[in-house]
């Protein structure tokens, strides 16, 4: 009895789970996409944006401050969504009206090899040309995504990364240099925000530091603005919950030392 | 015919091997499932006491990502592209907010997936392995080959008979396999989590990963889809296997040379993944659902198509020489 019954409901079952399958199968192929299709798709989608900033860029070219690079640079974190530019910029206005604005193209995640693209690209020469200061954050993603595993391992992987970033750095600066000669640029140190939980790894933060600086102190036009020290003391006042990025006071901090440096 | 296939589907289900795969695979579901939720409840104790607040606050978290991405996505300056890939996370965090759900809690729909995506390189292989080993070389081994040979029928249909069993019970294996881990996963987790929304449809553009032209489906549809390509490669896998059962006499050095085959395979993905030959062997394509999940390193030359491909031309040229072998073989008493 039992026997008769489980011969139908195997074969029955097969069948609908099979139909089923098949079918699944079939729609993450078409989803998975066929690689021509996506490209061409994204081939098309990228000239549209090519030839948008050319035509909006001439108003917004005027503007007096340019904001580079990574999360820090963009804001995140900050109560107010006004991030180091608008902050310093507030700073400015109280000494004197200046009637100066702020440009953002900072992308939140940005690694150095991906900003050294990005102004290779020439898509935003234009806001680089007339800006009077270039804020300039990047590096930290680079290093934060260095995955810690032992100390052997950490210390090349280190290594290589500093020497990626290093070649990158002074790539996006002689670049913008030459796109515009004249401009003041500041490049944002790290700060360490895990110095509560992993002190071991201070070192590397300020070796990196000191690179930077090194390659920042070539040009009389660039500017280092230090926050390791800024933020060691204040980590629990300066760090947004996501305990990674600044917060509303931290920015400020932020815009105050590169106010007092500027100015 | 049927009644071919209808025997040796009997013949699979009354030997021991069901219940062991089914006993091998609530264990170690069981496992997995407790392990994750202690880990949880771990780092949920841990975030509360270093914090120090009363209750792990996921809200704020995720509604300050929510405000940073919408205040990205009305960024002139980002890309359409970009914009249309923020907008979606935007609204994958949206339906988490609205529907109170912590977007890290752990639900069956996510373990589900989880465990195809580990098992589906060695896991889910070896317990078809289990099933398929012993297919032909057990009937050698215990002489019933000469039994089945006597009969009226040509050899090709007893063989046919035998692989279209196996596929009704790869199916079912299947089947089986997803249905336990939501389930048991569910009794850990209290939690089904079927109707979040996740983001997939990753494409691979100039060798990186591209995330412009993902869409947001249902956790449901993305299971099926994830156990679609479990049973692709399943099936694969259970191809394979008929040959070797085939060829060899025993049922313990097919299922040798397949786990052999299978963590061979990783091995030489790993320490000769430069080497061009590799991404040709089918323990290299096995990891079908990794094309979904965009969690990968893109490799130059591999794509969902490419896997797919080498896949069924691996179980394809492996039927083609199981029915040629098994036709030509000498019989002896």
């Amino acid at each position: 009895m039992y026997k008769k019954i489980i011969w139908p409901l195997v074969i029955g079952s097969a069948f609908v789970l099979s139909l089923l399958f098949v079918s699944g199968f079939i729609v993450s192929i078409v989803i998975s996409g066929n690689d021509d299709t996506a490209q061409t798709e994204t081939e098309m989608d990228m000239e549209i944006p090519e030839s948008e900033p050319a035509e909006d860029m001439p108003p917004d070219g005027a503007s007096d401050i340019l904001v580079l690079g990574d999360s820090i640079g963009f804001g995140v974190g900050d109560e107010e969504n006004l991030g180091i530019g608008e902050r310093y910029l507030n700073l400015l206005d109280d000494d004197s009206e200046t009637g100066k604005t702020v440009t953002n193209i900072s992308v939140p995640g940005f690694e150095s090899s991906q900003l050294a693209s990005l102004i290779e690209s020439d898509e935003y020469s234009a806001s680089i040309s007339s800006a009077e200061l270039i804020i300039l954050s990047i590096g930290g993603n680079d290093l934060n995504n260095l995955n810690l595993e032992d100390t052997a391992t950490l210390t090349l992987a280190f290594d290589e990364t500093l020497n990626i970033y290093k070649e990158n750095l002074t790539f996006i600066l002689s670049e913008i240099r030459s796109i515009n000669p004249d401009a003041q640029l500041a490049i944002i140190g790290l700060y360490n925000p895990y110095s509560d939980d992993a002190p071991q790894n201070a070192p590397f933060l300020l070796e990196w530091n000191h690179e930077t600086r090194l390659i920042v102190n070539s040009d009389v036009g660039f500017a280092y603005i230090p926050t390791y020290e800024l933020f060691d003391y204040h980590l629990d006042e300066y760090l947004s919950p996501d305990d990674f990025h600044p917060n509303g006071t931290g920015y400020q901090a932020i815009a105050e030392i590169l106010f007092r440096i500027l100015n | 015919m049927i009644a071919l296939i209808r025997n040796e589907v009997m013949k699979m289900l009354w030997k021991k091997k069901m219940p062991l795969i089914l006993g091998l695979l609530l264990i170690f579901v069981s496992l997995l499932s407790y392990g994750q939720n202690y880990a949880y409840e771990r780092n949920i104790e841990q975030f509360e006491a270093e914090s120090g607040t009363a209750a792990f606050n996921w809200e704020g978290l995720t509604t300050q990502r929510l405000s940073e991405l919408e205040e990205r996505s009305q960024n002139e300056f980002i890309p359409e592209e970009v914009r249309a890939s923020i907008d979606r996370e935007i609204e994958q965090l949206n339906y988490f907010i609205e529907n109170d759900i912590n977007p890290v809690t752990p639900t069956a729909a996510k373990f589900n997936v989880s465990f195809a995506e580990q098992g589906i390189i060695l896991f889910i292989p070896l317990l078809i392995a289990i099933l398929a080993a012993d297919l032909v070389s057990n009937e050698f081994s215990r002489k019933t080959i000469k039994i089945l040979l006597t009969r009226a029928v040509p050899r090709w249909k007893i063989l046919l008979s035998k692989y279209i069993a196996l596929l009704i019970m790869t199916t079912l294996l299947v089947f089986i396999i997803g249905l336990t881990t939501t389930l048991v996963s569910y009794l850990f987790f209290q939690e089904w989590g079927f109707s979040e929304p996740i983001v997939t449809g990753f494409t691979l553009f100039e060798g990186t990963l591209n995330s412009d032209s993902t869409i947001l489906i249902p956790r449901y549809q993305y299971t099926l889809l994830i156990y679609s390509l479990v049973w692709f490669v399943s099936i694969i896998v259970a191809s394979i296997t008929l040959l070797i059962s085939v060829i060899v006499d025993t049922s313990a050095s097919a299922i040798g040379i397949l786990m052999a085959a299978l963590i061979g395979g990783q091995f030489l993905q790993f320490f000769l993944s430069d080497w061009e030959l590799v991404k040709y062997f089918f323990v290299t394509n096995l990891d079908l659902t990794r094309y979904l999940t965009g969690s990968y390193q893109p490799v130059e030359g591999m794509s969902l198509n490419f896997s797919i491909t080498i896949l069924s031309v691996w179980a394809i040229g492996s039927i083609a020489i199981s029915f040629i072998v098994f036709n030509r073989r000498d019989v002896l008493v």
